[in-house]
């Protein structure tokens, strides 16, 4: 019971992590190379905020958010946008190449060493239904589920959301409605930027970052993402309660040291037997 | 001419023929939809044979069956001495089948030697580079033969093509809609190409859109339609049958037809203009030279042939293919540089072939997507009241609907900008003629409303009812440009099915 909850929860964070890579993916087509890095650089933004101001890091954690979408939205449009139209494969290279300097700014800004953010309860803990949880797991699948919801509504329910799932559906027939689909995609990859950065504070206060941190945690999101299906914001979070489960449970059995090799298991697993995820109709053609 | 009668009387020297295709009940089926259905035919050794139909009517599954690309699900079809319940290309390629695609896809980095050597790969390999020869000299590839493929030009690409074929030393050739996207020039040569070919007595099958292709090389023509063999004849008996000019032009006659509507008065200046307008795909040339003139609340009928380059009208008015050269005007401001959606707030809209929904968004999302910059939710109003059972379906996923229901959708979500002028893509494609009726019906109120509309459309009667003027296109430029009233049912045939113009 301890194990499924502890999963659970681990779960909720990977679904704050790994939100803002479906949604590139599912809208752009586009495997986001660099997410990893949107994560540490809206931790490592949240944490200079935190130094500066002295406010609760989940609290900063919004302002960073706005600034790394803020920063994220010309990337897309002026870099990645131009790059795709030329070659509808080239972006994912694009985003490797973005990933690699942006570690390398961290490095140089922030030198190796991890770094956490501290709160007075990244540490506490508490007991629910006889179960000893840490409260910032339980914070953080608050917010995973939150914006999981929030996001979801945005593209369901919305003048915008319905703008961008015209764009994914049939960009060129968004154009002939009047669409700025090139637009709607940069606005699309600052949202996914100012959602990975909330993520990332999320993995700064419950674990810690680093500037070379980022794989790891795309490793995480894209398995997040395979198996709640390429693309679906509510797959999301259900691949993530999954992998967060079978992890937990799983190092538990065989060993932490095994932890990363679950996780790509897993991936290789439900790649083979089903490659468009668990929780989406297999792709129309 | 003279090509005509040197193959008549090959035809009449030759004793009792071998026959080559022996089609009986032939029938592919893919899904549930039966693209084949039926088909009877028989060619003989040395005959060159057409097959035409509208776009959908199973001319290139057959084809495909032909060359052993895809297999019959029933029926008994034997090609060369081979049946072909068991046969694929590359044993079909051995009997000397040799098919020749719409789009040549060589290896790009090859020379041309290089493709055409690869091409005879089945050939036995003392004979091998002979064939390979002989192929680029006759395609008239053989001053080429050293450039890369990549770097040829489309005419280039097509004799390119017909040399892969050649190095087969095939029996039979079957050549899948190789004119297309050809100039009037480019044509000419390529025809006498293909006629070069079918001299050396080797058996043709023809799909072609391009109906010159037919009137200078084919003996014989098969109509498909459906899937099925429609009719059979010379050339001058099927362009005469009232069945195949019916698939062509729509299902009535211009003296039965319906009644030609009241002219519109043509007041004030020109909403959308377009001189000199060139576009094409690739290497190839679709549209050329055309001039147009459309005033608020008139109906621009544009007519022709599959291939004329209508879509492609379309499509560069709209800003969906980037334009050669030439203009176009909305209210006298330049647009043609604009990309789609920023002619679509200028006031231009676009419903495309094949309609482009967005299948997953409901009815209301798809039409309120169309609100933006120029229009206000008003306008939705007007739509429901142009189409009242777009109320009922609001909520209802647009992919879900019929064919009919999402044509209004789609009309409804062009609608909604409140564009100046309008441009309806291959309106009636593939729809009931009762709902057909009501779509035209809806876009004469359009026009009624002060839009200017431009209306492809292959039903052609009905198109001409309801325009102040028409604009026919053939291979690409604009043969007829001016009343309907004028536009005789003869003239009309003559730009379809056409022997000269």
């Amino acid at each position: 019971m301890q194990l499924i909850i502890d999963g659970l929860l681990t779960g909720g964070l990977y679904a704050a992590t790994a939100l803002g890579l479906s949604l590139v993916f599912g809208t752009l087509r586009m495997v986001n190379l660099a997410h990893g890095e949107l994560l540490m650089v809206g931790a490592y933004l949240t944490s200079v905020l935190v130094v500066a101001l002295g406010a609760d890091p989940l609290l900063l954690a919004i302002p960073a958010a706005i600034v790394l979408g803020a920063l994220a939205y010309p990337v897309q449009r002026f870099v990645l946008t131009p790059i795709m139209a030329r070659n509808a494969d080239a972006p994912v290279t694009a985003t490797f190449g973005i990933s690699v300097a942006v570690q390398s700014v961290l490095l140089l800004l922030f030198t190796s060493n991890p770094r956490s953010l501290p709160a007075p309860y990244a540490t506490a803990s508490v007991e629910v239904f006889g179960v000893t949880v840490r409260v910032a797991l339980l914070i953080a699948t608050a917010i995973g589920v939150a914006l999981v919801i929030g996001l979801h509504l945005l593209l369901t329910r919305t003048g915008f959301g319905n703008r961008v799932r015209a764009a994914a559906g049939d960009s060129v027939a968004a154009g002939l409605v009047g669409i700025d689909v090139n637009r709607t995609f940069a606005m699309v990859f600052a949202i996914a930027a100012a959602v990975a950065a909330i993520g990332g504070s999320l993995i700064a206060v419950t674990y810690s970052v680093s500037p070379s941190g980022g794989t790891s945690w795309l490793v995480i999101a894209f398995t997040v993402v395979v198996i709640g299906g390429l693309g679906s914001i509510r797959g999301t979070l259900a691949g993530a309660l999954i992998l967060g489960v079978v992890q937990t449970v799983g190092v538990a059995f065989v060993g932490a040291q095994y932890r990363d090799i679950i996780v790509f298991g897993l991936l290789v697993v439900i790649l083979l037997i089903r490659p468009q995820g668990l929780f989406t109709k297999a792709q129309r053609v | 001419m003279e090509t005509k009668q040197h193959s008549g009387t090959r035809g009449a020297a030759a004793a009792p023929r071998t026959s080559l295709i022996h089609a009986a009940g032939v029938t592919k089926t893919f899904g549930g939809v039966k693209a084949v259905s039926g088909i009877d035919l028989d060619v003989h050794e040395g005959e060159v044979v057409g097959i035409m139909g509208p776009n959908g009517a199973g001319k290139s599954t057959f084809l495909s069956l032909l060359a052993g690309a895809q297999r019959p699900t029933s029926g008994e079809l034997v090609v060369a001495g081979r049946s072909m319940r068991s046969a694929d290309r590359a044993a079909m390629a051995r009997l000397g089948v040799g098919l020749a695609h719409q789009i040549p896809k060589p290896f790009r980095r090859l020379t041309v030697r290089e493709n055409v050597r690869v091409a005879a790969q089945t050939a036995p390999r003392a004979r091998r580079r002979d064939l390979v020869e002989k192929a680029l000299e006759m395609s008239g590839m053989a001053a080429k033969a050293d450039n890369p493929a990549g770097e040829l030009g489309l005419l280039e690409m097509k004799r390119l093509e017909l040399a892969r074929v050649l190095a087969l030393d095939p029996k039979l050739v079957l050549l899948d809609e190789v004119a297309a996207g050809l100039n009037t020039r480019d044509l000419d040569e390529l025809i006498a190409l293909v006629a070069l070919i079918r001299d050396e007595g080797r058996t043709l099958v023809i799909v072609e859109h391009v109906q010159e292709v037919f009137h200078q090389l084919a003996e014989r023509i098969v109509v498909l339609e459906w899937g099925q063999k429609l009719t059979e004849g010379s050339p001058a008996e099927v362009a005469a049958d009232p069945r195949v000019v019916e698939i062509y032009l729509g299902e009535s006659s211009a003296a039965d037809g319906p009644a030609r509507r009241a002219p519109r008065p043509a007041g004030g200046p020109a909403r959308l203009t377009a001189t000199g307008l060139t576009a094409g795909y690739g290497q190839a040339t679709v549209l050329h030279d055309v001039d147009l003139e459309l005033h608020a609340g008139q109906v621009l009928a544009v007519l022709g042939a599959n291939g004329a380059g209508k879509s492609t009208l379309a499509k560069s008015l709209a800003g969906m293919i980037p334009i050669r050269s030439g203009t176009v005007s909305l209210d006298g401001a330049p647009i043609d540089q604009l990309s789609s959606f920023q002619r679509v707030r200028k006031g231009l809209a676009l419903v495309p072939e094949g309609r482009r929904l967005f299948a997953d968004l409901t009815v209301r999302e798809n039409l309120e997507l169309g609100v933006g910059a120029r229009s206000t939710h008003q306008s939705l109003d007007r739509i429901h009241e142009l189409f009242p059972k777009l109320t009922e379906l609001s909520g209802r996923a647009a992919g879900a609907l019929s064919g009919g229901e999402q044509q209004m959708v789609a009309i409804g979500r062009a609608l909604a900008s409140e564009p100046k002028v309008i441009v309806f893509d291959e309106l009636s494609l593939g729809l009931a003629p009762v709902v057909v009726d009501r779509l035209l019906e809806a876009v004469d109120e359009i026009a009624a409303w002060g839009t200017a509309v431009v209306l492809i459309e292959q039903n052609v009667h009905r198109a001409l009812a309801l325009a102040d003027e028409a604009l026919v296109l053939r291979q690409g430029r604009v043969v007829f440009r001016g009343d309907p009233a004028a536009f005789s049912d003869e003239a009309l045939r003559l730009a379809y099915l056409g022997t000269d113009l």
